[in-house]
């Protein structure tokens, strides 16, 4: 899969890029691009076992590993599930329908108007989800996504109209979000 | 903000493809993304711990690398695919990236003035008075002879381990008699 986007700079212009498989070059971007970025920082390795698992998981059955990409160079990632996770809305475990769950969803280092404005781009997060809902509608889920935010993301899901399900004591308290169905 | 993907049989390829380019949806994509963290997973707290460290001083440095790397990764990749490495590109592709980003990094004072030079041109729009052939050159100035060699090697491991695999593959079906 490789289709042609466009991505917003910082400034605002729209400049082409791609939202694709993840590729090994990719994966090495992350390991040493990404981080090589935060070595100024102390131990930087302690952050980084997420890299690790994402090479892990794109040889498992039912992940899928995607990235935004400009220029070459990966701007965001998002790693889904897609055969286990199951919608919180109905009560019943039997009765829950099954979802795309979202494992990692990472823009790199920067892409963030908090740290200093203008960023490099914007908008790799929302990209990456519109990706995740259509591959949902795709897979027959009717683009139910599920996800658990870090603290400080749980504002730009709220943003994007995601339903908020409340913090998950399985997972260290993390809000869990998750987008219904599709509009038919 | 994505109801325009639906769940109609379409062409859901042609229907992501579609809003992905629509100046309307990226305009309010972008007015969401707020500070940026859109960080979702468990695992992600560590990376988000860290980059909460990163000083404004940090992260101008960090966006002028990524803009020259975004200027000259696109010409290593055409470059490495005019070699016709068959097999063995990606690895050299990894390794050769990697590379140019540790250059970059650490660059000369003489290649620090020349990025700043590129830089400057994209900024200015002018970048196309540094056309590919030229930029070719630099890349070839900018990563030192041992960073050369360390690539020629990951070709030769690289081929060199294919070969390996695919004869030891073929050793152990039984010939036929």
């Amino acid at each position: 899969m490789q289709l042609p986007i466009q991505v917003t700079t910082g400034a605002g212009t729209l400049v082409p890029g791609l939202i694709c498989a993840m590729s090994q070059a990719h994966l090495s971007q992350i390991e040493t691009i990404w981080k090589g970025m935060l070595l100024a920082l102390q131990e930087p390795d302690k952050a980084w076992n997420w890299a690790y698992k994402l090479r892990l998981a794109t040889d498992e059955a039912g992940f899928e590993a995607c990235v935004v990409e400009v220029d070459g160079l990966a701007q965001g990632v998002i790693l889904i599930e897609t055969q286990w996770h199951r919608s919180q809305l109905n009560g019943r475990i039997s009765a829950r329908l099954p979802l795309v769950y979202v494992e990692y969803l990472a823009t790199a280092p920067w892409n963030r108007r908090g740290i200093e404005d203008p960023p490099f781009f914007t908008g790799i997060g929302g990209t990456l989800m519109a990706f995740a809902r259509n591959r949902s509608a795709e897979l027959g889920f009717d683009g139910r996504v599920g996800l658990h935010a870090l603290p400080e993301a749980e504002a730009f899901y709220r943003r994007q109209g995601m339903p908020n399900y409340g913090p998950d004591p399985d997972k260290d308290g993390l809000v869990y979000f998750e987008y219904g169905i599709l509009q038919p | 903000m994505d109801d325009k993907l639906s769940t109609q049989p379409v062409d859901r390829a042609g229907r992501l493809t579609a809003v992905l380019n629509d100046p309307v949806w990226l305009k309010q994509n972008s007015e969401l993304d707020g500070s940026g963290y859109v960080e979702a997973g468990n695992g992600l707290q560590g990376y988000v711990e860290l980059l909460k460290a990163v000083t404004p001083e940090v992260f101008r440095e960090q966006k002028r690398q990524v803009r020259a790397l975004s200027m000259l990764l696109p010409v290593l990749h055409d470059w490495l695919v005019s070699w016709e490495l068959g097999a063995s590109f990606e690895a050299v592709y990894i390794e050769a990236q990697g590379l140019l980003f540790q250059r970059i990094q650490k660059a000369s004072a003489a290649q620090e003035s020349w990025i700043e030079a590129l830089i400057s041109a994209h900024e200015q729009g002018t970048s196309a008075e540094h056309p590919h052939q030229q930029l070719r050159a630099r890349l070839a100035e900018i990563l030192t002879q041992e960073n050369w060699q360390a690539i020629a090697k990951v070709a030769d491991q690289d081929m060199e381990q294919r070969i390996l695999q695919h004869s030891q593959a073929q050793a152990e079906i039984p010939a036929a008699v």
